[in-house]
C-alpha cells in the first residue's frame, strides 16, 4: 500500500514537472488552433487530462499531447461545439486597409478562424511548428498528400479572405513542396 | 514566405499567457476516468438484466401446425394447470377450443372467476380473467364446434377474440347439437315462500333472433342439466323440478311466451344434459338415481344410471342398461357415438362431498355440484358393466365444459407442448414498472454524478 502512495505521488510529480515545462508551448499552440484564449486553455487541459490518465504507458509526453491537441482541435464534434456560428455571403466582407502590426495581427487571427480546423491544424505544425510534410502527416494522422493539398487551400483561402496578409502568405499561388 | 508567416504566428501566440491548470488535474482526471469506467460497467449491466427481463417475458412461440398438415382437431389426452403468464384469450385469441375449464388450481384470492381454454387443434392454453365464477360445464359453456364461449350473457369468440353481447341475456343453459341455437334462462326471481324462480326459457339463434319464449314461472331452472335440443334444433326438452317439459322451437314467432307441449316425470332423477336428445330427434335420455352399498368413495353413496325415454309418451325404451356411475356427484351427456354409446361427464366426488337430494327451487352461484374434485370424460355403453373412462381432469381442476361436436365425433388427440401466448398483461405492466423502476435511479446517478463532476470542473 505505501509502495502504491509513493509510485502514485511519483507520477504525480513527474506529470506536474511536465507541465511547468510545457504549459506555456501547448498553450500557444492550443491558440492558434482555435483563435480563442478560452478554447485554448479547455484543450489543453484536455490534452493534459488525458496524459494524465495514460502516464504510465506514455513514452514521450510532449508529442503525445500535442497530438492529443491537433487530433482534438481537428475532430468534427469538437470543431463543432468550439467555432463560433459562421454567416457565409458570396462577397468577402470589406476592410480598413492599414498596414499597422497590431491590425495587421488582428486580420491574421480572423482570417486564421475562418479557416477549417484542419488546415489550420497544418498550417500551425507547418509555419510555427516548423515541422516537415512527413511529421506533420504523421501528427495529424493523414497522408503526406493531404498535408500538401491542405496546406494549398490554407493559403489560397488566406488570399482571398484577407488580401493585406499577402506579405505574409504570397501575392501569387504557389506550388508547395518540400 | 514562409518566414514571415512563422514569424508573424509566433507573435500571434506568445501574446498569450500560460493556460491555467488546475493542481490536482492529475487525480481528478483519472478519478474521473475511474468514474466513466464504472459508468460504462454499470450501464452494460443494466442493458444486460433488460436483455435477461426481456428474455424471461418473451411471448411463447405458438406452435402452428405446417401448410398443408394441419393438426387434426380433437380432445387433448392431458389437460395442463396454466401459469400465471398465460395470455388470455382476449389478448391472444387461442382459436376454436377443445375445453373450458376451471377449478381451485386456476383461481386464488385476486382473480375468484379465473377459468381457461385450450385450443383444439394444439395445446395452446388462454386464461380469462373474471371478476364473479361462472362455473365452467355449468354457468360457462362451450359451443359444440368449440368456436365460442358463453357466460354471464356475452358470447366470447375464441377464433377472433370479440365478446358479443347477447340480446336474449340471462343465464346460459345449453347450446344446440348444431351450435347455432341457444338456450338460455331468465334472471330467476325471489318470491314469497323464500324460493326462486325462472320466469321465462328461450332459445334464440346466436344471431340473436328469438325462437321460442316458455313460460315458466313457477320453478327455478338451475344450470348444467336442466335443457337439451334436440339435434334438428326443432324441439327442447326442458326440466322443471322433478319433470321433463318439451316444446317445439320455431312453431311460435318467439313474440309471447307459451306453455309446454309435453311433460313427464322423472321421480326424482334429472335430465341427462345438453345432449339428452339421442341421435333420432325421438329418445331422450334421463339420469335414474340410486344409492351404492359397496360404493367406490366411502360415504357418498350417489348412483347415476342412464335410461332412455320416449320423448312423445314418457315411456322408457326397453333395451340393455347402460352402466352404473357409483359415487359420481353429476352426469352430464354431452353427446352419443351412436344410440348404444353416449359421451358423457362425470364427477368424481372429493373428500367434501356429501350426498344430499337434489333441492328445487333454492337458487345459487356460483352453480355448480358441491364436492365435486374432479371430472372426467367417460363412453357410456349400452349392456357395459363399467364406463370407459377416456380422460380425467389433473388435480385443482373441477369444472369442465368440452366442445361437444369434438367429443362424439374425434377421438383423443395426443397433448403436446403446451404454450402459453405472449405474456399476460400482468406481466407486461409488471415489466414495465420494473424497468421504470431500474431507470428512473440509474438515471438520478447518471444527473448527480454529472452535476459533481460539473462542480469539480
Amino acid at each position: 500500500m505505501i509502495d502504491r502512495n509513493r509510485g502514485r505521488e511519483r507520477k504525480r510529480l513527474a506529470f506536474g514537472e511536465f507541465v511547468r515545462a510545457e504549459i506555456t508551448a501547448l498553450t500557444r499552440t492550443a491558440y492558434l488552433l482555435t483563435g480563442d484564449r478560452h478554447h485554448a486553455e479547455d484543450l489543453v487541459q484536455v490534452a493534459l487530462a488525458r496524459a494524465a490518465v495514460r502516464w504510465e504507458r506514455i513514452d514521450d509526453p510532449g508529442a503525445y499531447v500535442r497530438r492529443v491537441l491537433y487530433t482534438q482541435s481537428a475532430s468534427w464534434w469538437r470543431w463543432r461545439r468550439a467555432r463560433p456560428p459562421e454567416a457565409l455571403t458570396g462577397t468577402v466582407p470589406d476592410r480598413a486597409v492599414t498596414g499597422s502590426e497590431p491590425e495587421l495581427r488582428l486580420v491574421l487571427l480572423q482570417a486564421l478562424a475562418r479557416l477549417t480546423a484542419r488546415q489550420r491544424a497544418v498550417l500551425v505544425l507547418r509555419y510555427y511548428e516548423d515541422r516537415t510534410e512527413v511529421e506533420t502527416a504523421a501528427l495529424l494522422g493523414c497522408a503526406v498528400g493531404t498535408v500538401k493539398s491542405q496546406t494549398r487551400h490554407a493559403l489560397e483561402r488566406l488570399r482571398t479572405l484577407a488580401p493585406e496578409l499577402a506579405e505574409l502568405v504570397g501575392r501569387e499561388p504557389e506550388r508547395v513542396g518540400r | 514566405m514562409s518566414r514571415e508567416l512563422g514569424g508573424a504566428l509566433r507573435e500571434l501566440a506568445e501574446r498569450i499567457p500560460p493556460a491555467a491548470v488546475p493542481e490536482d488535474l492529475f487525480d481528478r482526471a483519472r478519478a474521473r476516468h475511474r468514474g466513466r469506467l464504472v459508468a460504462a460497467a454499470g450501464a452494460f449491466a443494466v442493458v444486460l438484466l433488460l436483455l435477461a427481463i426481456g428474455y424471461l417475458v418473451r411471448p411463447a412461440p405458438v406452435h402452428v401446425a405446417p401448410a398443408g398438415r394441419p393438426a387434426a382437431p380433437g380432445l387433448p389426452s392431458r389437460l395442463v394447470v396454466p401459469p400465471a403468464r398465460t395470455a388470455t384469450a382476449g389478448q391472444s385469441p387461442p382459436g376454436a377450443a377443445a375445453m373450458l375449464f376451471g377449478g381451485p388450481a386456476l383461481r386464488d384470492g385476486w382473480r375468484e372467476g379465473r377459468m381457461a381454454v385450450v385450443a383444439a387443434d394444439a395445446d395452446r392454453y388462454r386464461v380469462f380473467d373474471e371478476a364473479t365464477a361462472s362455473p365452467p360445464g355449468f354457468e360457462a359453456l362451450l359451443s359444440p364446434d368449440g368456436r365460442y364461449a358463453w357466460w354471464g350473457g356475452e358470447l366470447h369468440d375464441l377464433t377472433s377474440g370479440d365478446v358479443r353481447r347477447l340480446g336474449a341475456g340471462g343465464q346460459p343453459l345449453a347450446f344446440a347439437p348444431a351450435g347455432d341455437r341457444i338456450v338460455h334462462a331468465t334472471e330467476p326471481t325471489f318470491v314469497d315462500g323464500g324460493h326462486y324462480v325462472t320466469d321465462e326459457v328461450g332459445v334464440s339463434g346466436v344471431d340473436g333472433r328469438r325462437l321460442l319464449r316458455l313460460r315458466v314461472g313457477t320453478a327455478w331452472v338451475p344450470p348444467g342439466n336442466s335443457a337439451a335440443v334436440s339435434p334438428p334444433g326443432d324441439r327442447l326438452a326442458l326440466q322443471v323440478r322433478d319433470e321433463v317439459w318439451l316444446a317445439p322451437i320455431g312453431t311460435s314467432d318467439g313474440t309471447g311466451p307459451v306453455g309446454p307441449q309435453a311433460r313427464f316425470g322423472l321421480s326424482g332423477g334429472r335430465l341427462a344434459g345438453p345432449g339428452a336428445w339421442l341421435p333420432d330427434g325421438r329418445t331422450l335420455a334421463v339420469l335414474d338415481r340410486s344409492t351404492c352399498v359397496d360404493c367406490p368413495v366411502a360415504g357418498y353413496p350417489r348412483t347415476w344410471r342412464l335410461a332412455l325415454r320416449d320423448a312423445a309418451t314418457g315411456h322408457p325404451v326397453a333395451g340393455p342398461a347402460f352402466p352404473e356411475l357409483r359415487s359420481t356427484t353429476f352426469v352430464q351427456v354431452v353427446g352419443w357415438r351412436s344410440p348404444e354409446v353416449a359421451v358423457a361427464l362425470v364427477g368424481v366426488p372429493g373428500p367434501d362431498a356429501r350426498d344430499r337430494p337434489d333441492g328445487y327451487d333454492q337458487a345459487w352461484g356460483p352453480y355448480h355440484e358441491p364436492g365435486t374434485a374432479a371430472v372426467r370424460l367417460v363412453l357410456l355403453r349400452r349392456g357395459a358393466a363399467q364406463p370407459e373412462v377416456l380422460f380425467e381432469t389433473p388435480p385443482g381442476v373441477s369444472e369442465l365444459g368440452v366442445a361437444a361436436g369434438l367429443a362424439v365425433s374425434a377421438p383423443l388427440r395426443p397433448a403436446g407442448r403446451p404454450s402459453y401466448g405472449p405474456p399476460h398483461p400482468y406481466y407486461l405492466a409488471g415489466a414495465g414498472c420494473l424497468l421504470v423502476a431500474l431507470a428512473v435511479p440509474a438515471v438520478l446517478l447518471l444527473r448527480r454524478w454529472r452535476q459533481r463532476r460539473r462542480a469539480r470542473g
